[in-house]
């Protein structure tokens, strides 16, 4: 039992937090002008060739063939930059290509020609009855997409992204993200995973609770940083436990998320019992965190925090987004009591 | 990263799990002070008899010497088992004894250490005082040498089982002048010495184990001074890191099962509108969070134990586990009260057995003392602010 990275799995970590630093640093997002962020052809290329969309993949598949928990990782690093949310729409694109049986699609995203945007069914689900997909969704990141991944109840669907065609550009509350809302009419799948067999949405779910950690990790340090510096009363006001008390609370949901995370990544990971009760919890845990902590780095900023000339503004439209991928809150916890809890079963 | 288990391992598991099916008594732990550690005491023999005896003690020290996991092992399968917790115990086994093992000489090891192992002493703790709480280091109960004894006066508070307790961990002040942590003293106190007197103190669950204890011109050996004289702050600091977390899951496992006595509890309660109160997105949107913490909080655990693993000194992790776990209990048994309704007033306080939920008002004012003992929850934010986020110190 080790619920840690080890040294391979760190220097994972370490090489993707600094090609991350390097190209999409947090910086980045202030020169944006209010637009949404699509990356450039280069740097997605240079992503695909990092081999993160098929870091899990097995090789045979032409992945790198490393698991969950490696993944796991990758976008908890993705998280702490608030990358574009159509990083890990591809990332999970491309399982669903090749568990899917659409294996030119799954190449296209290896070799960093697909880009794949996140569709949240709304009351939509895939069906497999001629693979089709019927209902609405919201779409993020439709910019750039050569493809949608439709996330429904039980199942997920790869789709082209010529359906967008029939969307309409919606204004996102995160500036940086594109939104459209579309409506679907018998859409043919491409790819379709049931989650019995798959197990997508679990990761979908998981991943989704990866990149929240990561993000409040990165509101933690923020609020951390600034209360170091800030000084008022001539003393920092990180010395007030008015204010090191909530950075505190952050570290602590910090710790619950990272924790969960790493669990319910090994229990996915290994096809334990409960893995969809543990991605929920995950997804709870870590959404909750992500909110609260970047409330609170709001108001640990004053007034700075209310403008935009500081990145506190960023982590709470973001911590919302993140809350509606696979599932809001209120889903989640509806599976989370229909459920019962692993750990509880095997007492 | 891995939640496997080697062959080694999980032959152990096997071989803890059918021993407390055998020895897990069937009478539950009395009520009192008095019966429910000569309980506890009855337990521990029964654990040194078969070779459990400090599960996380040196073998060179009578103990088993598991390792982190096999602990953990341990814990899992004594809460499954419901096996009696470490009670009484609890000093003498995680705190007085640990304390010994790092800091006392040859006599006194041999002394007490058996005792404690063979459940033939309980121990309690003589830390706090009344204007010495969260700033522990500002105690002032005195000792003065005077020949070959320390002669002690002074008070001490929240001492658990100090009313049945054999020996104390005793800190008082032999140097008056000195700076705040130095002229501290680690003493080993007979609780049957003359002079002392214990008062059992009401608390807001009625009579506890909670005591004050005075002291008056009570003569202590110097040869029970552990460590030096005046180096009693770096010895009472000596075993913050002993307990790595394992010792926690029992508790934690504990606390899952009265989140799913909840949830059975709100499938059960009919609300106002004639419909389980399940139902309420409120109730079900708490109950939700609960199960979700308590999978958060096992996880943490488990992140604790593989880092116990890596390093051998511990860090400020624990506080963390502390302070999430304290305030996930009071969120549940708040809960309990607001399912219950109208009917939390009604009181069943004849059992004794509020920590597995049975009585969940006496749960509810039980938890109180989750985020008091054991460090206040405001220490706990200190100590995370300070040594895990680096935060600048104020001056205390």
């Amino acid at each position: 039992m080790d619920l840690l990275p080890d040294e391979e799995q760190q220097a994972i970590i370490d090489e993707s937090a600094n090609f991350l630093a390097n190209e999409l640093p947090l910086a980045r997002l202030h020169g944006l002008a209010g637009g949404p962020e699509t990356l450039s052809d280069g740097l997605w290329k240079s992503i695909a060739e990092l081999g993160w969309f098929g870091l899990g993949i097995p090789e045979a598949s032409g992945g790198v063939g490393y698991t969950l928990a490696e993944e796991t990782l990758l976008v908890r690093e993705m998280g702490r930059v608030l990358a574009p949310p159509a990083l890990l729409a591809t990332l999970l694109g491309a399982r669903c290509a090749s568990l899917g049986g659409a294996p030119e699609i799954l190449e296209a995203i290896l070799n960093g020609e697909a880009r794949v945007a996140w569709a949240q069914a709304s009351g939509a689900t895939p069906a497999r009855a001629g693979a089709t997909c019927d209902g609405a969704c919201y779409v993020f990141d439709p910019g750039a997409a050569t493809h949608l991944l439709v996330l429904g109840e039980s199942a997920v669907a790869l789709l082209d992204a010529e359906v967008l065609a029939q969307s309409r550009e919606l204004e996102c509350v995160d500036e940086n993200v594109g939104l459209a809302e579309l409506s679907l009419e018998a859409a043919p799948a491409l790819a379709f995973v049931d989650e019995a067999e798959g197990a997508v949405l679990a990761r979908a779910t998981l991943l989704v609770s990866a990149l929240l950690v990561g993000q409040c990790e990165a509101t933690r340090d923020d609020a951390v940083s600034y209360a170091k510096e800030r000084v008022q009363f001539g003393k920092p006001i990180g010395v007030f436990q008015a204010v090191k008390h909530p950075c505190a609370d952050m570290a602590v949901g910090c710790e619950a998320g990272l924790s969960q995370i790493l669990m319910a990544a090994l229990v996915v990971r290994d096809g334990l019992p409960g893995g969809l009760f543990e991605a929920a919890a995950a997804k709870l845990v870590a959404a909750r965190s992500a909110v609260k902590s970047a409330e609170r780095n709001v108001q640990i900023h004053g007034g700075y925090g209310f403008t935009t000339d500081y990145d506190a503004h960023f982590f709470v439209k973001r911590a919302h987004l993140l809350d509606v991928l696979a599932g809001n809150q209120h889903e989640v916890q509806e599976t989370l009591l229909d459920q019962v809890p692993p750990h509880v079963h095997e007492q | 990263m891995d939640l496997d288990f080697d062959q080694e391992d999980l032959q152990f598991r096997e071989r803890v799990r059918e021993w407390l099916a055998e020895y897990v008594p069937d009478q539950a732990r009395p009520a009192g002070s008095l019966e429910g550690s000569r309980y506890d005491l009855a337990w521990q023999r029964t654990l040194h008899e078969h070779g459990w005896a400090g599960i996380s003690w040196p073998k060179e020290y009578g103990g088993c010497g598991l390792s982190l996991i096999q602990q953990m092992i341990w814990h899992e399968e004594n809460a499954r088992a419901g096996a009696p917790g470490v009670g009484a115990n609890f000093v003498g086994l995680n705190h007085g004894g640990p304390t010994l093992i790092a800091c006392a000489n040859e006599e006194q090891k041999s002394f007490h250490l058996p005792r404690i192992l063979r459940g033939e002493s309980v121990w309690c703790q003589g830390f706090s005082e009344p204007e010495a709480g969260s700033d522990l280091a500002n105690l002032k109960c005195r000792a003065e040498i005077d020949g070959d004894s320390l002669v002690v006066t002074g008070q001490k508070i929240w001492t658990s089982y100090g009313d049945v307790a054999d020996y104390q961990e005793l800190l008082v002040r032999t140097d008056p002048d000195g700076s705040k942590h130095s002229g501290i003293t680690w003493l080993i106190c007979d609780m049957r010495s003359p002079g002392i007197e214990v008062r059992p103190i009401p608390t807001i669950v009625g009579f506890k184990d909670l005591c004050e204890v005075f002291y008056e011109n009570v003569r202590i050996p110097l040869e029970n001074v552990v460590g030096e004289i005046n180096d009693g702050w770096r010895v009472a600091m000596s075993t913050l890191g002993f307990e790595r977390g394992t010792a926690f899951i029992s508790q934690q496992m504990r606390l899952a099962e009265v989140v799913e006595s909840l949830v059975e509890l709100a499938r059960e309660t009919t609300g106002a509108n004639g419909r389980p109160v399940i139902q309420d997105s409120e109730i079900g949107r708490r109950l939700a969070l609960l199960r979700a913490e308590v999978a958060a909080l096992r996880s943490m655990t488990y992140a604790t134990i593989s880092r116990g693993i890596r390093s051998q000194t511990p860090g400020p992790e624990g506080s963390m586990v502390k302070l999430f776990y304290s305030e996930l209990g009071q969120r549940a048994y708040q809960l309990s009260l607001d399912i219950l309704g109208t009917r939390k007033v009604q009181s069943e306080s004849a059992g004794n057995h509020w920590l597995l939920g049975d009585d969940w008002m006496r749960g509810y004012l039980g938890s109180f003392a989750a985020t008091i003992g054991g460090g206040t929850s405001e220490i706990q934010r200190n100590i995370i602010g300070d040594r895990v986020l680096g935060l600048p110190r104020d001056r205390r």
